[in-house]
């Protein structure tokens, strides 16, 4: 999943200054809010694992 | 029929006669509701926009607040004295159970509301615009909608360490449609329209007040039943 | 009427345990996928540019949250009427995974219109929707994890996603309302006619991606919750009303 995130992030890096021109004003601000909202999404899913590996762990020390 | 009837009605009359001896819930609700009107009128001084403008979200704030105040207590005093597992007990329709709050509630909120009404118009010299029956018929379809489902998350929130702080958090979420139709309406009327411009908020708020009522009578059993 | 039979054993989880690792592998794939059409395939949107590309996670997590919810609800009131504690378990399980595309959804639905409309917040009618059910949500978890008596945090919760979901409806038609009284700027354009085919694939593919995640977790954390409920029935039963009990934690 970190991976899959680093690679994201590298596209997105990558990608930017082919369409730069095309951005209004030619900030660099949109493409944070594009990277921070994909991070985010996958970040909370994750965190969503995390917590299920938690309880799965959990059940493992406390059941056997 | 009776066996619906007579614990209803029992309920219904000994939530009033309480009420009527201690006047507790009426005197807090009532309270905070002039009480809300003064501190609105200080709040709304420096800021320069007219009290009788913003009437209408006046009301329909404080009388939610008020209502979740009293609403919280309704299974309180039962609660405390154990005396709602003897009600349970007894072999009466939950839906009769439920509805009996209701109405004992709406009675508080109905209070509160005339109390509330009579004193913006004191402070802020409010005008009922041209057609007060349907002013308070706006008023009168979001109690009901609203203490229908204020009734049935009471008995959810009871039995939670949380009490009647939780309350607020489960109630105002699904409280929007009330809030929505209920300020339009009424500012429209205050606004002078005449009531064929309520209609359409008026018809919502009602279909707000049947569903409420309906999932309450039909859900209140789980609330209350063990297993 | 619903208590743990402590007869239930490890082979009802079997089911569960398989939807997950294939779920779990079709969603990785897709994942990857969706990915590279996002930022290689799709084209850049002409009047908001790169940051038009929020859509497709925004669009596809508020789906699958709110799929989950409607999940949360249904198994809510079949657990109501059945009493089949691994309805229950369902109804929490969707309900937690409701909470998580919900968030996802909120913070990306606001860094989009940060950009495109210059502003975190609107009170545009989706985005309140959303925000309405997530606490909604919230409350659903605050009743399950504030009342001791785990068989009653169960059925109160279930009451508190009935209603609503009943009230869904209206809330709909009240925040649209809304917007109706205050006519909002170029919201709906870029989803709307002018949406190209290769936008509309990509969304789509983000649609299949997200459910996908959604039902390979789902059935990963349902398992779980089986075992939870059927091992501690070994155990000495727990002490009833002894003040705040952390279902969750």
């Amino acid at each position: 999943m970190l991976a899959r995130m680093l690679a994201a992030a590298l596209v997105l890096l990558a990608a930017a200054p082919l369409d730069a021109a095309q951005v209004v004003g030619g900030t660099l601000r949109p493409y944070w809010h594009v990277f921070i909202a994909y991070a985010v999404a996958w970040l909370v899913v994750l965190g969503w694992v995390v917590h299920i590996a938690r309880r799965l762990g959990r059940l493992d020390r406390g059941g056997n | 029929m009776s066996s619906w009837w007579r614990p209803f009605a029992a309920m219904v009359w000994k939530d009033v006669t309480v009420e009527l001896r201690t006047g507790q819930r009426v005197a807090a609700m009532g309270g905070f509701a002039v009480l809300a009107g003064i501190l609105f009128n200080y709040a709304l001084a420096p800021t320069g926009a007219r009290p009788q403008d913003l009437a209408s979200t006046l009301i329909w704030i404080t009388i939610v607040f008020a209502g979740t105040l009293g609403i919280g207590r309704t299974f309180e005093l039962e609660e405390e004295n154990g005396a709602f597992a003897g009600v349970l007990l007894a072999p009466v329709a939950r839906d009769a159970l439920y509805l009996a709050k209701v109405v004992s509630n709406l009675l508080l909120v109905l209070v509160t509301l005339v109390l509330l009404v009579f004193a913006f118009t004191l402070f802020f010299g409010l005008d009922l615009g041209r057609s007060p029956l349907m002013f308070w018929s706006s008023l009168t379809l979001g109690a009901i909608g609203f203490v229908g489902t204020g009734t049935l998350f009471a008995a959810v929130t009871v039995r939670s360490s949380m009490g009647a702080t939780l309350l607020p958090v489960l109630l105002f979420p699904v409280l929007v449609p009330v809030i929505v139709f209920g300020a339009t309406s009424t500012s429209r009327l205050l606004a002078g329209l005449g009531a064929d411009q309520v209609a359409g908020p008026l018809r919502l708020l009602a279909a707000y007040a049947l569903v409420a009522l309906g999932s309450g009578a039909v859900l209140f059993r789980f609330a209350v039943d063990d297993g | 009427m619903s208590r743990t039979s402590g007869g239930r054993t490890a082979p009802s989880v079997r089911g569960p345990a398989r939807w997950a690792v294939v779920l779990g592998i079709v969603a990785g794939a897709l994942i990857l996928f969706f990915h590279w059409m996002v930022f290689f395939y799709v084209p850049t949107e002409a009047s908001m540019g790169i940051v038009q590309r929020i859509f497709y996670v925004h669009v596809p997590a508020a789906w699958a949250g709110e799929m989950a919810f409607g999940i949360a609800a249904f198994c809510g009131g079949m657990y109501l009427w059945l009493g089949d504690e691994r309805l229950d378990v369902a109804a929490e399980t969707a309900a937690e995974g409701g909470m998580v595309f919900f968030t996802a959804a909120l913070i990306a639905g606001p860094l989009w219109a940060k950009v495109a409309w210059g502003t975190y917040w609107t009170w545009e009618p989706r985005l309140t929707f959303s925000l309405l059910l997530w606490m909604i949500f919230l409350g659903y978890f605050l009743v399950r994890a504030s009342i001791a008596n785990k068989e009653q945090a169960r059925r109160l919760s279930a009451i508190v996603a009935i209603v609503g979901a009943l009230d869904i409806p209206l809330i709909h038609v009240s925040v649209n309302w809304l917007r109706s009284l205050h006519p909002e700027p170029v919201v709906l354009r870029q989803d709307g006619p002018q949406l190209d085919g290769r936008m509309l694939a990509t969304l789509m593919v983000g649609l299949l991606a997200f459910t996908v995640v959604f039902f390979a977790l789902f059935a990963l954390r349902y398992g779980v919750g089986l075992l939870e409920r059927t091992r501690p029935t070994d155990a000495p039963p727990e002490p009833d009303g002894s003040g705040l009990m952390m279902e969750e934690s």
